[in-house]
């Protein structure tokens, strides 16, 4: 029940039917959200580097990507005949550009409208230093909460996660049941965030803020000592 | 996340663990885009976790795939409504007071069910009727309002005035089967008919109609009359006096004057 296979669908996709575009939403929102995920290459005048959205720009372009979509206009002007998926990305590749340049992460002389197509995947993994360093820290935190485990945890975590297999291949490694994953696995994830708050990590920006603060009223401080009380 | 947890922090680890309704999540994302606060956790967590379950920062777990997939849909489809049909152009219609239906005399041809009575503090729009639901039930609602120069947009209810030479605009709902209007106009000797209009709320859920009428420079009584029917052509036709059959009609005089 795609627009692209029969004609009374497309027609109902047209006309805005709610079913239709609901089952559209469903089955291409995954293939936008990994689309938007990559990593996307940048020409510039200082040469070509990757980019990729926040987790937060990625839930707006994915959200704006179907807003865009499904407006009355642009549902007329998909033919039918051409993969609805490319017709999709498309829409998506426009809207990452106008987020990556309305949060400042491309220059708007970056990437001209009528260059647009120059902003494509990455075929690449080059990362910026803040980026690098960003993700060693995380590792750092995923790593020390790795080790705190006991094995059949880590084992978990290897198997679900790393390895990305089923609950139930999972299970059978492990010589659980389903539902005992199921709970391990929940416990996991709450062990996780707990980790993730006990570390203060999430808190971090507001070090330098608080140190700057700090330094504010030491400085203060020193103003407000009356010149007679020194030595 | 409950509606009393103000910020994105109480519903990360629910998120995390895939437990937030639709709602919910939309709730969440809509907060972290709007405090900075929030939306630099959010990417945070989002980013932790990812590395987690796939060691890549830009790969977005699974659950967080359904999150945004989940949150996204009822934007998407809102986007798909015409555009006579956008809330979003008239916020404040939504939140303003009493719906004009009990204002109106309403006049339903025999062949249409009379609207079922509503008990006493039951929700607008809300029908309580112990009819079978395959019934379609009727409850058009047409909401009038006065856009005079100098002064902000104020609806016209029975007994109330709106200046000569200021614009009507109006806003109408419907339940199925009535999925449109037209609307008709008498003022200073002239009948305007407009429409028909495709309708998508029901009632209590009005949205703006691509119509404003500009009202005589002098003082003068208007006729507001609205057809509704399922069938476009049909609601013209009443409009014209022709057939009524399957047609409901509101009828609401404007005095043209100075004055509330």
């Amino acid at each position: 029940m795609l627009p692209g296979n029969e004609r009374s669908v497309l027609e109902a996709f047209r006309r805005g039917d709610t079913p239709v575009l609901t089952q559209v939403y469903r089955t291409y929102s995954p293939e936008v959200l990994r689309y938007l995920s990559r990593r996307f290459s940048v020409h510039s005048e200082g040469g070509a580097r990757s980019v990729a959205l926040t987790p937060l720009d990625l839930d707006a372009a994915h959200q704006e990507t179907f807003v865009r979509a499904f407006r009355p206009h642009m549902r007329q002007a998909y033919d039918g005949v051409r993969p609805y998926l490319g017709f999709l990305l498309t829409v998506a590749r426009s809207t990452a550009i106008d987020l990556m340049r309305a949060s400042g992460r491309v220059a708007r002389e970056a990437v001209p409208l009528e260059d647009a197509p120059e902003l494509v995947h990455a075929p690449d993994d080059s990362r910026t230093p803040e980026e690098e360093a960003l993700s060693s820290e995380i590792r750092a935190l995923v790593r020390r909460f790795l080790d705190a485990l006991p094995e059949e945890g880590r084992d978990l975590a290897q198997l679900r996660f790393m390895d990305g297999l089923s609950q139930e291949a999972a299970a059978d490694q492990l010589k659980l049941t389903r539902g005992e994953v199921r709970v391990r696995e929940r416990r996991l994830r709450l062990q996780f965030t707990e980790h993730l708050k006990d570390s203060g990590w999430l808190d971090s920006d507001a070090a330098p803020g608080r140190l700057e603060l700090g330094l504010m009223l030491a400085t203060l401080s020193l103003c407000a000592i009356p010149f007679g009380s020194l030595p | 996340m409950k509606w009393y947890e103000r910020h994105v922090d109480a519903g990360l680890t629910r998120w995390s663990l895939g437990e937030l309704s639709a709602p919910e999540s939309s709730r969440l994302l809509r907060h972290a885009h709007a405090c900075s606060r929030c939306g630099s956790r959010y990417n945070k967590w989002a980013r932790a976790h990812r590395v987690f379950e796939s060691g890549q920062t830009d790969t977005p777990t699974t659950m967080e795939l359904e999150t945004l997939t989940v949150a996204g849909l009822e934007a998407a489809l809102g986007a798909a409504a015409p555009p006579d049909a956008a809330h979003s152009r008239w916020p404040t219609l939504a939140v303003l007071g009493a719906t004009l239906a009990a204002l109106f005399a309403v006049v339903v041809v025999p062949t249409v069910r009379p609207t079922p009575t509503e008990p006493e503090w039951s929700p607008r729009g809300v029908v309580h009727d112990p009819a079978p639901p395959a019934v379609p039930l009727a409850q058009p609602v047409l909401r009038i309002f006065c856009a005079a120069p100098g002064q902000s947009l104020r609806e016209v209810r029975t007994g109330t005035a709106c200046a000569p030479g200021a614009t009507l605009a109006f806003a109408a709902g419907a339940r199925p089967p009535y999925t449109h209007v037209a609307v008709r106009v008498r003022a200073g000797g002239r009948e305007e008919v407009n429409g028909p209009f495709a309708l998508s709320g029901s009632a209590g859920e009005e949205g703006p109609l691509e119509l404003t009428v500009a009202l005589p420079a002098t003082s003068d009584m208007a006729e507001v009359t609205a057809a509704f029917s399922e069938h476009p052509d049909a609601t013209l036709a009443a409009l014209r006096g022709g057939t009524t059959e399957g047609v409901v009609v509101l009828r609401q005089e404007v005095r043209v004057e100075e004055g509330p």
